[in-house]
């Protein structure tokens, strides 16, 4: 042991462990070693609120240097200009100039997230209507190589982790005080603490200053049930990423959707159910664990998940998923746009930008001839018949949110499709329940049709996410991914042989047990899960070490540099 | 509340730090208590496991990174020249890992792929003579059969698709080989689509064979289908498949015709086939071919009506010259040959003569060998298969493709399984007692704890399971040990 440690320090791993090295994931045991660090400081400082907030300011800073490297300067950027914007548009002045503040704040976050996050695919798209050869450069890593002598690539582009979150976070700041529903931060330091909080920066949930910035305000209170309660999302949320997530995904779903018609019929279906669980399992594990950190901290986030497979239809189920998306874009996006009961200038802006996709995706001339047609059609219809043009304003603005949010997580037709078929089957869902005439009845049923609708789109949505760290950030290669979505339909939709099952069964016995017992928890009544929370959060200080303990046998193995990253790191 | 009381009253970060640092001394108390470290599984599932003392504190192993493997994939020619066949195993581990960056891209691919061949003189002769013999078209207007046996690992035509391509582009042939009815998993080489799958019943030798059948009748695939009155199937062109593999003019149907009543007539539609051969015995295997000039995909055929069921054990699609068979066995470890039914095994390859057979086993071991004598067991138990093998395919060369690296996670890095190995040096043990080349696979991705880097190059080149190859990773390692092939003959060749 002692040998260890003086290795330790000798070879340098300290300095590794520091500064370079693995990044800080929850399932990294570096990351741990970090939290610890982090309380143990915390503990002088509870009572002193500014050192506190600039102590975990610094600290959020040093965990996106570790995830992110040098992008940590973007986050300061994108903290500086947001808490400038955020006072100017806070001063008394006329509508027009905090409108013109107000444009400045949202366009430049936004330029910021479209350069990093869809470069290539503009640049792709550019040489293939044009044949003209674009040579990419990043002017970021260009300027950061010449003042701090780094040795970015500046030929190459690659995604921020965390961008788009910290983006919507900044977003909402300046957009918030606009509407005169938050006041702006006192100071810088809190302002870059509330976007760049630890816990919840890389993958979400999208915190609003409304919610976030009064805590700031007070002391950091931690009460012995919160410290269970903290305790037990942390291990549910590991358990529920390393044991099920990435069990289900070493196991099944990688292997199959790395080659899916090399696989029978009935190992591609496992393989999308096994992924709608996976997702699951990964992005709510890591909300977990970001709550139960941020709560040992004196810090409340969001609730993100809310067994979103016990919807009953689809627009249930998007009440339940990634609620601090969903809500972000009901309140900035789809409300704005008019939501159910109108269009507004809006709508025909967000119509711009997703044509405008669609024509790079698509880019021909028929491509565009096809957008611009369906543009004029939407128009003519609107003006020859008023009510229709209502309702198709009104589900265009539910589609165009969903195409938006599908867009969202990559410039990609897959991701098109996956948002296209969940706009529809909003659109569908709503009016099914006003025309359903078995309102209240077979509730199961619901929850059946929703739960199998949701999986189907995973299709698309799984076969452009990357499963590896290299990939991450990396450009999508669309025709590949078609391909792979085609390929999987394919194979699910050819005759099963059904004298393999028992062989099937025998081989992925692990994976479908994982499956089995993961859906289970998920159906448990709510009020079970809360009896279960509750007397674990209750339990003594001895009873909760314990099960610590057991829970750490059960994953040390992965709790180190072996897990795969969370899935929703790559948007 | 008084300052003090509210400190009481509450958990601050102070006791959280002070309880996760009693749980890391708690941790490093159960793992001390427990020198061995200890592990509860089902199955091969670990469900709960604590590391051993040692692994604890032991330093990080030199693991292949994703970087190293590249590198490695495009190293210059000869740093490896030095490496006499047979002593890869003197090669020291996280040698890899010392591989500088930055040497890729000096030339297109500079592995030595004769340096992962062992063969005795007598392999190397055999080899050289059939490549020798193919490179001078002896055959005529024969087609040369080429046979290979493996693991999952060439599930979905992986490997045999690439040795396919270049044998037959070096020697000419045509077709896919060898096609099952129910495979264990569809081939891109041809989508074969059954159309009333309920008519078909799957029977394997490997995996979970049915302890209520009784004989051994199933043939070289070690699985047979058995078919209903009226039972179809459609062969198509899968649109990855290569042209040659598409361009065949001979379709062959083999069945058992002792246990079945016997079908006259099956019904051969599209294709531009006709009737070539018939061959209905008493007993043993029944026989129907089909020729046509360069006949095309799709094609369907249909079993007659009135026909009780029939045992249906293979059929292929070839066309002069080298034909490639894809034999997949999910979970074997290749010591199943001798319990077929030897009989059926030589009444299927009496009149095509087997040139060439490609055995992949191993992966499937590893896990369940407890010690280096279990590996060496193994190696004799598929040694005694591999003769059997001989006996019956007498004149042709063997090549036995090794086990890959496999990896677990221990401490949090990707390392080699402890019997990969002497599981490897057992199947080259077996290869030179049996006179078959021998194609070292875990040295030729880089040795030890090479997996993980396999698993993490963009592209992967392997699966995330750590033990299956992308089709990728596949093509890579099948390029090697046909360029390895076709050096070791060259190199041999008589004047």
């Amino acid at each position: 042991m002692k040998e260890a440690i003086a290795r330790w320090w000798r070879d340098g791993h300290w300095a590794e462990w520091l500064w370079q090295g693995d990044p800080w994931s929850f399932t990294h045991l570096s990351f741990w070693g970090f939290f610890f660090a982090v309380l143990l400081i915390q503990s002088k400082l509870e009572q002193r609120k500014a050192a506190r907030n600039a102590f975990l300011f610094l600290a959020s800073l040093w965990f996106y240097w570790k995830t992110s490297g040098w992008f940590f300067t973007l986050l300061l950027a994108t903290t500086v200009m947001g808490f400038f914007v955020g006072g100017r548009i806070h001063r008394p002045s006329s509508r027009g100039v905090q409108q013109g503040w107000l444009g400045l704040g949202v366009g430049l976050s936004l330029a910021f997230l479209l350069f990093f996050k869809y470069a290539y695919f503009f640049s792709e798209s550019f040489e293939a209507l044009t044949g003209m050869q674009v040579a990419l450069r990043n002017p970021f890593a260009g300027l950061a190589n010449a003042v701090f002598q780094t040795g970015f690539d500046a030929d190459r582009i690659v995604l921020p982790i965390g961008i788009s979150f910290f983006t919507f976070q900044s977003i909402s700041y300046v957009v918030d005080i606009y509407r005169g529903e938050v006041e702006p931060a006192e100071n810088l330091v809190d302002y870059g603490f509330f976007v760049s909080f630890f816990p919840q920066l890389v993958a979400g949930p999208i915190v609003r200053a409304k919610d976030f910035m009064p805590q700031l305000r007070r002391p950091s209170v931690v009460s012995h049930a919160a410290f269970g309660m903290a305790l037990f999302w942390i291990l549910n949320g590991l358990m529920k990423k390393v044991w099920l997530g990435d069990g289900l995904a070493l196991m099944l779903v990688d292997r199959v959707f790395a080659n899916p018609t090399s696989y029978t019929p009935l190992e591609n279906v496992w393989a999308l159910y096994g992924y709608s669980l996976q997702v699951y399992a990964d992005f709510s594990g890591y909300t977990d664990i970001a709550m139960g950190v941020a709560l040992l901290l004196g810090f409340h986030l969001p609730q993100n998940f809310n067994s979103p497979y016990k919807a009953q239809h689809l627009g249930d189920f998007w009440r339940r998923w990634h609620m601090s998306l969903s809500g972000w874009l009901r309140d900035y996006l789809y409300i704005p746009m008019g939501g159910n009961r109108q269009g507004s200038l809006f709508t025909w802006i967000a119509l711009a930008f997703v044509l405008f996709f669609l024509m790079l995706l698509m880019p021909s001339l028929g491509g565009w001839m096809i957008a611009a047609g369906i543009g004029c059609l939407w128009m003519a219809l609107g003006i020859q018949f008023p009510r229709l043009g209502r309702w198709t304003v009104t589900t265009f603005n539910l589609m165009l949110t969903m195409l938006i949010g599908g867009l969202w997580h990559g410039a990609s037709w897959n991701f098109v499709v996956w948002g296209g078929l969940n706009g529809v089957g909003l659109v569908v869902a709503k009016f099914w329940r006003r025309i359903n005439p078995f309102k209240g009845r077979a509730p199961w049923l619901g929850i059946l049709l929703t739960f199998h609708f949701v999986t189907l789109t995973r299709v698309w949505f799984r076969t452009s996410s990357t499963a590896n760290w290299e990939d991450l950030g990396g450009a999508h290669d669309l025709w590949s991914e078609w391909l792979t979505a085609n390929d999987m339909l394919m194979a699910m939709s050819a005759p099963m042989n059904w004298a393999l099952l028992a062989d099937l069964v025998f081989a992925y016995a692990t994976p479908l047990i994982l499956l089995g017992t993961g859906m289970t928890i998920h159906w448990l009544p709510e009020r079970w899960k809360r009896r279960y929370r509750l007397s674990f959060a209750k339990s003594s200080k001895v009873v909760q070490g314990f099960v610590c303990l057991v829970v750490a046998g059960f994953l040390w193995e992965r709790l180190s540099t072996g897990s795969a990253p969370f899935i929703y790191f790559q948007f | 509340m008084t300052k003090r009381g509210a400190k009481s009253g509450q958990h601050g970060a102070g006791k959280s730090a002070k309880f996760f640092g009693l749980l890391a001394a708690a941790w490093l108390g159960l793992v001390a208590a427990w020198p061995e470290g200890f592990e509860v599984k089902i199955g091969t599932f670990s469900l709960l496991s604590y590391p051993s003392w040692s692994q604890w504190w032991a330093p990080k192993e030199e693991v292949m990174t994703a970087e190293a493997v590249m590198v490695w994939l495009e190293e210059e020619p000869g740093n490896e020249g030095t490496k006499e066949p047979g002593n890869e195993g003197t090669k020291e581990p996280g040698n890899e890992g010392t591989k500088e960056p930055g040497n890729e891209g000096t030339t297109r691919k500079g592995l030595d792929p004769m340096a992962f061949l062992t063969a005795n003189d007598e392999a190397r002769g055999k080899l050289s003579q059939l490549f020798a013999a193919l490179e001078a078209r002896e055959f005529g207007g024969r087609a040369v059969h080429v046979f290979h046996f493996g693991d999952s690992q060439i599930e979905g035509d992986r490997f045999t698709a690439t040795i396919r391509e270049r044998m037959q582009t070096a020697f000419g042939g045509g077709g896919p080989g060898w096609l099952s009815v129910s495979p264990p998993s569809p081939s891109f080489t041809v989508n074969l689509r059954v159309d009333d799958p309920e008519r078909w019943t799957r029977q394997t030798r490997y995996m979970t064979a049915d302890s209520l059948i009784s004989d051994e009748r199933y043939g070289w695939m070690a699985a047979r289908s058995v078919a209903d009155s009226g039972a179809r199937f459609t062969i198509r062109p899968h649109p990855r498949c290569n042209e040659a593999a598409r361009t065949w003019n001979r379709l062959e149907v083999v069945w058992d015709a002792s246990a079945d009543t016997v079908p006259i007539s099956w019904q051969v539609a599209g294709g531009g086939m006709w009737m070539d051969t018939v061959l209905l015995p008493a007993q043993g295997l029944g026989r129907m071919r089909w020729h046509g000039e360069q006949a095309q995909l799709p094609i369907s055929v249909a079993l007659p009506a009135g026909l009780d069921r029939l045992l249906h054990v293979g059929m292929w699609l070839d066309s002069t010259g080298v034909v490639v068979h894809n034999v997949p066995m999910r979970g074997s470890s290749g010591t199943l040959f001798r319990r077929l039914d030897a009989s059926v095994l030589a009444d299927q390859t009496q009149d095509i003569s087997p040139a060439l057979v490609f055995l992949q086993f191993g992966g499937n071991t590893v896990p369940y060998l407890r010690d280096a004598a279990a590996a060496e067991r193994y190696g004799r138990w598929f040694a005694s298969n591999l003769r059997q093998i001989r006996a019956l395919m007498p004149d042709a060369a063997f090549v036995i493709i090794g086990n890959a690296d496999m990896a677990e996670n221990i401490n949090g890095q990707w390392l080699t399984k402890p019997m990969v190995e002497p599981t490897r040096d057992a199947l080259r043990q077996a290869a030179l007692l049996e006179d078959a080349v021998f194609f070292d696979v875990f040295e030729a991705m880089g040795g030890k704890h090479s997996m993980g880097g396999w698993v993490n190059t963009s592209p992967p080149l392997a699966g995330a399971d750590h033990v299956h190859f992308t089709r990728r990773g596949a093509r890579v390692l099948a390029e090697l040990l046909m360029d390895g092939l076709f050096g070791l003959a060259q190199e041999n060749a008589t004047p």
